[in-house]
């Protein structure tokens, strides 16, 4: 009797700490998920600001990044290239897209307000233009 | 006395010109720049499109940078020891070139033609920093200015490293091109 009641308890036990596991997996996905979405203007200015720690955070991580649409373009066989826009002209998300993730005629509209998902790649500042641009790719249009 | 007071005006009308001279300016920021390796084993290609380059058509500065973990490979393994064992991408994200366009004055920018062009400068790549000459063309056609280069680079110049493993299928000398169409700021 002592034994099927060990026996089930540790069965239960087991279901019970499995499903803890799966349930905190889940929670980190969707919180990490909700966290990297930023506005593009904010995501420059706070990178321009805290480059290495920026770097180290977001280098090689999947970032979503809300804005407006400036350039909208095919680069033939090399993809497509969207520009979101910062808090000026001379500040712009670029996203890389590759050939098969986008088409010609799916490709968003200078003016659109679009979500994209890409990895980010860094952030570089041209002194001799004052732009300041993060560089994303392997991009997909979420909204 | 009235000789001192012109002296400081045509000082400050020299001032007020050269203040209001405005450099003209071009840039991209999807120039493409593209890694190729050519060993008898293997062809190893890395193509990448958000290169920012600029130039200033009237002192010749010339600027390009680039972020490393933006090179794309055919095969993901590649970019992968690529970014992690050779360029070490972690801890030198980025690289740069900067230099001069030589005899810049020579180009006529008005005139749609291509031009043969020399730049001498320092490229930085995985912390190293090397003087580099090299030739290309800048082609200007309507209101764009497309720079068309390509030079090598010797792996162990900029201390990157091949494992002996792989070091057969990477060659020593890794040719580099770069294309970018240029647009006025």
């Amino acid at each position: 009797m002592n034994r099927f009641i060990t026996t089930v308890t540790s069965i239960f036990l087991s279901i019970f700490l499995i499903s803890c596991g799966a349930n905190t997996n889940t929670e980190k996905t969707i919180k990490k998920d909700s966290i990297e979405c930023m506005q593009a203007s904010d995501f420059i200015v706070n990178y321009g600001k805290n480059h290495a720690e920026y770097d180290k955070k977001y280098l090689d991580e999947a970032v979503t990044v809300q804005g407006e649409v400036v350039v909208s373009e095919s680069m033939d066989e090399d993809g497509f290239k969207v520009e979101i826009k910062g808090n000026g002209e001379d500040e712009t998300v670029n996203c890389i897209f590759d050939k098969t993730a986008l088409s010609k005629e799916k490709l968003p509209k200078i003016g659109d307000i679009v979500v994209i998902k890409g990895k980010c790649t860094g952030y570089m500042e041209e002194d001799m233009i004052g732009l300041k641009t993060i560089t994303m790719v392997q991009c997909l249009i979420i909204q | 006395m009235k000789i001192r007071v012109r002296f400081l005006c045509i000082v400050f009308m020299l001032m007020s010109f050269t203040s209001g001279v405005k450099r003209q300016l071009w840039y991209t920021t999807t120039a493409k720049i593209t890694f190729f390796s050519h060993t008898t084993v293997e062809d190893i290609k890395a193509v990448n499109n958000a290169v920012v380059l600029a130039f200033d058509q009237d002192a010749g500065d010339i600027s390009a940078k680039v972020t490393i973990k933006s090179f794309l490979f055919k095969k993901k393994l590649m970019q992968e020891h690529f970014n992690e064992n050779y360029l070490e991408s972690d801890i030198y994200p980025y690289a740069n070139y900067k230099g001069k366009i030589l005899d810049i004055n020579k180009i006529n920018f008005a005139k749609d033609s291509i031009y043969k062009v020399k730049t001498k400068g320092k490229l930085t790549i995985h912390g190293v920093t090397k003087d580099i000459s090299t030739y290309g063309t800048l082609q200007i056609a309507g209101a764009t200015a497309t720079i068309d280069a390509k030079f090598e680079v010797l792996l162990e110049d900029f201390n990157i490293k091949k494992p002996s493993v792989v070091a057969i299928k990477i060659a020593d000398k890794i040719e580099v091109t770069i294309k970018g169409v240029c647009n006025k700021k």
